[in-house]
């Protein structure tokens, strides 16, 4: 499953671009602030009805429209047929019609894994940078996983409100037995993906050091979540002191190791991005291998970060696998010595397509 | 700069403030209502008039009605040893159509949500446990809406009554009929999972 073209009307700084692809490695190329990131946001977009970046759709509308709307259509290539998908959202609502007919946005069509700048930071941050880190991984991979984040989040904050203002037990006791629920299905999710994700990338990892460095990765709980509403009752008293919720899901984190060592403190740069890159290409993998599938790669600007060695590796797992990609850069002598004649240059300049060609053509 | 009349401006401006209803439809709904003939618009007013000073809460059961209680709690037909409790008047109405369900009702006028300040106190609870302690109820039917407001709403109102040996039940949630179940999302599917059915003949 391919995408083969893009038609993006009011998004950002488009106005209105149609924009065809290679199912090969397309490069998007341009000065900063031109459109590249604002390109894959849109095909981000699209595939899973909403945006990478934490923002308000109202943003998303091309400030010089004056109608508060936009569309996005993309050309799908499954099998030799072609399909479409197109996405209207004005002020009110939102709008998906598959071939021409409207149906609610439900399953991912095609997954994405998207690789940003951002990504890289994870193994030094807090907590909280790298939980998001997981959560959004793992909801690319299950569908459903988007809903039980979202509805814990919503439960948690009923339950501060609670814990702050109103202090009626009997209620954030309703709350807790909700929070558990959702609470365990997600540390489900969470465990699943690490075991299964973390054997991949500690292979790729492997390879991609200089010395013979042995990746872990592990969860780390806040409480024991096997007595998930016993631990949230034991801790009621001491909530209501401190007036906000100690335990749960939601205050756990992940620890990455190398040779048995907490990399937190001591890993270099390199040693950051290539834990980062080797969980990407896990992914790929991982959902190639296990569900047959072929994910599309969405990868802003990372390439700037990344030595020969690490893009190397990157792009022959892209061509093995034949994962179309679509990759923001800055300039081309980047990718000097990965690109491929196969390979497309779309140039964008001030929302507009300047070029738009196959190498070897 | 031009503008309407008063009167015609006022009427506008009455409408837009109906929910779904943008300013070109209130002009158009105006408009409509000035070219009309006949008694029409003495009509629509006294309509607007009395929803306000005839409807009133039924005293039971909390559902709208004109006399101090309503139509379903003053009939005789129905069975008084079951209460459902649902989220909105308007749902009372849907599940009526039905047909299925002969007992009682008991409308909450909302859903559990701290955040925009409705807890147990705002809505209709006090009033239903009245209704309880009575002894005549044997079940209730919790029938609030399947989003997190109405799971807290009704997982709340199901502690709170356990201690009364009442029989506590919730309505099924999952694949609606007549769905296909490649169109049903993720969580529709898990909850239809969760409570399937044997089926033994």
């Amino acid at each position: 499953m391919i995408i083969n073209k893009i038609k993006i009307e009011n998004f950002r700084n488009y106005t209105e671009e149609e924009i065809l692809f290679t199912n090969k490695i397309n490069y998007i190329l341009g000065d900063n602030a031109q459109g590249k990131t604002n390109l894959l946001e849109s095909i981000f977009f699209i595939l899973n009805n909403e945006s990478f970046k934490n923002i308000k759709e109202e943003e998303l509308f091309n400030e010089n429209n004056k109608l508060k709307q936009f569309n996005i259509t993309l050309e799908i290539i499954n099998d030799n047929k072609k399909y479409s998908i197109e996405l209207n959202k004005n002020e009110n609502k939102k709008n998906y019609k598959i071939n021409g007919v409207k149906r609610d946005f439900k399953n991912k069509i095609i997954k994405t894994i998207l690789f940003i700048p951002d990504d890289l930071q994870i193994v030094k941050e807090g907590p909280g940078k790298r939980r998001d880190f997981l959560d959004n991984e793992i909801k690319i991979l299950f569908p459903n996983y988007k809903n039980l984040i979202k509805n814990y989040y919503k439960l948690l904050s009923q339950k501060n409100y609670l814990l702050k203002n109103r202090r009626d037990k009997n209620l954030i006791r309703t709350f807790n037995i909700q929070l558990a629920e959702n609470g365990k299905e997600i540390i489900k999710y969470r465990l699943f993906f690490l075991k299964n994700i973390t054997p991949i990338a500690r292979n790729t990892y492997n390879t991609i050091s200089e010395k013979n460095e042995i990746l872990s990765i592990n969860y780390k709980p806040s409480f024991n979540f096997n007595n998930y509403e016993e631990e949230l009752e034991l801790n009621l008293e001491n909530e209501l002191l401190r007036k906000q919720s100690l335990i749960g899901i939601h205050r756990d984190d992940i620890i990455f190791y190398i040779n048995g060592k907490n990399i937190k403190s001591f890993a270099s740069q390199g040693q950051q991005r290539s834990v980062v890159l080797s969980l990407k290409i896990a992914e790929l993998e991982y959902l190639k291998k296990y569900y047959n599938y072929f994910p599309i790669l969405l990868l802003d600007d990372v390439f700037s970060e990344l030595d020969e060695k690490r893009k190397n590796m990157l792009i022959r797992i892209l061509r093995e696998n034949n994962i179309q990609s679509f990759i923001t850069l800055a300039n081309i002598e980047l990718i000097k010595n990965q690109i491929n004649e196969n390979d497309k240059i779309i140039k964008i300049n001030n929302g507009k397509i300047e070029e738009n060609i196959i190498i070897g053509k | 700069m031009y503008d309407y009349p008063e009167p015609i401006e006022k009427l506008i401006e009455a409408f837009a403030k109906l929910p779904g209803i943008g300013p070109k439809t209130a002009q158009r709904l105006a408009f409509y209502v000035l070219k009309s003939k006949n008694d029409y618009p003495e009509e629509l007013g006294k309509a607007v008039l009395e929803i306000k000073q005839k409807i009133k809460l039924c005293q039971i059961c909390g559902n709208y009605t004109d006399q101090d209680h309503c139509s379903i709690c003053r009939s005789n037909t129905r069975n008084k040893e079951v209460i459902c409790v649902v989220e909105d008047p308007k749902d009372v109405l849907a599940l009526e159509k039905t047909n299925e369900y002969r007992g009682l009702y008991h409308v909450l006028h909302g859903a559990i949500s701290p955040i925009d300040g409705i807890g147990p106190e705002q809505l209709m609870v006090r009033e239903l446990l009245k209704r309880l302690e009575t002894g005549e109820i044997k079940e209730i039917i919790l029938a609030t809406n399947s989003t997190i407001e109405g799971d807290t709403t009704s997982l709340y109102l199901a502690k709170l009554v356990s201690p009364l040996n009442i029989k506590v039940t919730r309505i099924a949630q999952g694949i609606p009929v007549g769905g296909d179940i490649d169109y049903a999302d993720e969580i529709t599917l898990s909850k239809a999972f969760i409570g399937r059915r044997e089926i033994s003949f």
